[in-house]
């Protein structure tokens, strides 16, 4: 779709929907191209995986005995048959380095690096709209509570974390709410993401045409 | 269904040095049966002689099953099981554990272990056991499984671990020790005690222990406990509410303190609960029937009924800090005044744990657990 078919505005959803990918797809460009735009993305990403690893208690300090019984600074466990058990949603390897100890489990990796990427790329064009601040104006607000559902849905072995942390009563609704904590945040952060793209585009069509295409 | 290898594999340093397992004793459980084997792979676990209180209709119980968020096998059970002694392994001596004293056999299974895990099949005194751990009620019992091995279904029902045996899929919260689904239905298993304790009074009172490793075959961050700590309890431990409904509230009326732990034992036809709290402070506790300060939150009608058949007395260990459970049969039985730990019986002094009585199977729980499974007990403080 070129900007002169733009201009004409879209007709129907599924050409409002292309219209909004097209835009999106563009404003990510341009925030990749972008130093600090693309900096915002790469640190909220490893940040919000660092912060869904905490919050899924798959990163912490280690207790006394593990750190007293270890040799050295730091240490590597490796689970047998890793490959299976990757495929299986297990932890595959347990990673100490002085007294912080990380569980490395791939599937659980996977989800957070997903949604830090989304969390990521809506502060990027966040990043990027607050670097052209006379032609855009995107608050990363959005994408940040986007992010946050996601950080409730970890579960222990016997329940969900969120209540045992809060000493609330786990009712088969509150289950059935936690079930649908991740793909509600995924489902937020790529609105988010969409109406970000949107309005960064609209916005700079708007005062100048060259933000985006210019870049 | 088996869980396959287990075996870690190490790349770098790590703490624990591993020990062989020993298992492969001669003699079975004190007072029980060895499963020859081969006899119990197809039909599942042994089943218990005598029944047991039992006080819920099964399909109730079915029905008040819940998930608790991991699938079947979700939380893995320890099938290969590796031990330590003593001095190979660092561990902190409030460090809660369950301990088993047997004729050849004296193991400790880490709590900091087995709340990743709840069951660890393994093998005590030559016979096939399973070692279960349920952190929301605060319950850890012994079961014989036969040529079988138990599993975590991922399922809960007053707030109890609910296992399935995979020779048969049958269903059994562990707690009530009975089969509520599955082929078994109705079936009750072999129990055998544990001591929860800690280890540096487990390790005090038998130096020949070995101890449960956390080389379990499963990367996991243990000594990181989800719901809390224990010594000094915090968290889930700590107090608040049961994380999920519990079978029946009754229990708030007599106690309101869902977290406080008591001592249970339960026959054919009643329970009974002791304050464990209590119990330290007074370190005789005895029901009604003879000589009693129960509660009054059991049924009187049977305490009476039944006399001194059906009345108990608890015994405070302070070395263990646990209490043990006897039937007294009207045994006169007082606190020796001068030696903690020590009682009178008859004008005869004996240890905590060593009364001439008959002892009673009893297990620490949360009260809201006991009160949960067994509304019409007898709480003694």
């Amino acid at each position: 779709m070129s900007r002169e078919h733009e201009a004409e505005g879209p007709r129907g959803p599924a050409a409002v929907a292309a219209t909004a990918l097209m835009r999106t797809r563009r404003a990510l460009t341009a925030s990749l191209a972008d130093r600090v735009a693309a900096a915002v993305l790469v640190a909220s990403t490893v940040g919000y995986a660092l912060v869904y690893a905490v919050a899924v208690r798959d990163l912490g300090v280690a207790s006394r005995a593990t750190v007293a019984s270890g040799d050295g600074l730091g240490s590597v466990t490796v689970v047998e048959a890793p490959l299976r058990r990757a495929l299986s949603g297990e932890g595959v390897a347990l990673v100490a380095l002085g007294p912080v100890e990380y569980l490395f489990v791939p599937a659980t990796l996977a989800v957070a690096v997903g949604i830090g990427l989304l969390v990521g790329a809506n502060l990027a064009l966040s990043a990027l709209a607050w670097r052209q601040p006379a032609v855009c104006d995107i608050s990363p607000a959005s994408g940040l509570a986007a992010g946050l559902p996601a950080l409730l849905s970890g579960t222990a072995c016997c329940g969900p974390l969120v209540f045992i942390v809060l000493g609330l009563q786990a009712t088969s609704a509150a289950l059935t709410a936690i079930a649908w904590l991740r793909p509600a945040a995924v489902l937020l952060l790529v609105a988010s993401l969409l109406w970000a793209g949107w309005r960064l585009d609209v916005q700079s069509s708007a005062s100048s045409g060259k933000m985006l295409s210019g870049m | 269904m088996s869980q396959g290898p287990t075996r870690r594999r190490l790349l770098g340093s790590i703490g624990l040095a591993g020990a062989a397992a020993v298992a492969g004793c001669l003699d079975g459980l004190p007072g029980r049966e060895v499963v020859p084997a081969g006899t119990a792979d197809a039909s599942g676990p042994p089943s218990r002689d005598g029944a047991l209180h039992q006080p819920w209709p099964r399909e109730r119980l079915r029905e008040e099953t819940v998930g608790g968020g991991p699938d079947k096998d979700g939380i893995p059970s320890v099938d290969e099981p590796s031990f330590a002694s003593p001095g190979e392994v660092t561990l902190a001596d409030d460090e809660v554990v369950f301990g088993y004293a047997g004729e050849t056999d004296v193991k400790a299974y880490t709590q900091r272990v087995l709340v990743w895990h709840e069951i660890t099949n393994d093998s005590l005194d030559g016979t096939p056991v399973a070692v279960t751990y349920c952190p929301l009620t605060g319950t850890a019992m012994g079961f014989e499984r036969g040529d079988t091995t138990l599993g975590v279904s991922g399922k809960l029902v007053n707030n109890n671990l609910v296992m399935y045996d995979r020779a048969t899929d049958s269903r059994w919260p562990q707690v009530l020790a009975t089969a509520v689904d599955g082929p078994r239905e109705g079936d009750q298993l072999r129990e055998f005690g544990l001591t929860w304790t800690t280890w540096g009074r487990w390790r005090e009172a038998h130096p020949d222990t070995e101890v449960l490793t956390e080389d379990t075959g499963y990367a996991k961050r243990y000594g990181s406990d989800p719901y809390g700590n224990y010594n000094p309890t915090s968290g889930y431990y700590g107090g608040g509410g049961p994380l999920f409904p519990p079978l029946d509230e009754g229990w708030a009326e007599t106690l309101d303190e869902p977290k406080r732990v008591v001592i249970g034992t339960r026959t054919a036809d009643r329970a009974v609960a002791f304050d464990k709290p209590a119990l330290r402070e007074r370190r005789l506790l005895e029901t009604a029937g003879s000589g009693s300060n129960d509660d009054g939150g059991g049924d009187d009608e049977a305490d009476g009924g039944n006399g001194d058949a059906d009345a108990f007395l608890a015994a405070y260990d302070p070395g263990l800090d646990t209490g043990w459970v006897y039937r007294s049969r009207g045994a006169s039985v007082e606190p020796d005044d001068d030696s903690e730990g020590l009682f009178a019986v008859e004008g005869e002094t004996y240890r905590a744990g060593d009364l001439p009585l008959e002892r009673a199977y009893a297990f620490d729980a949360m009260w809201h657990a006991w009160g949960g499974f067994y509304p019409e007990t007898a709480y003694v403080a």
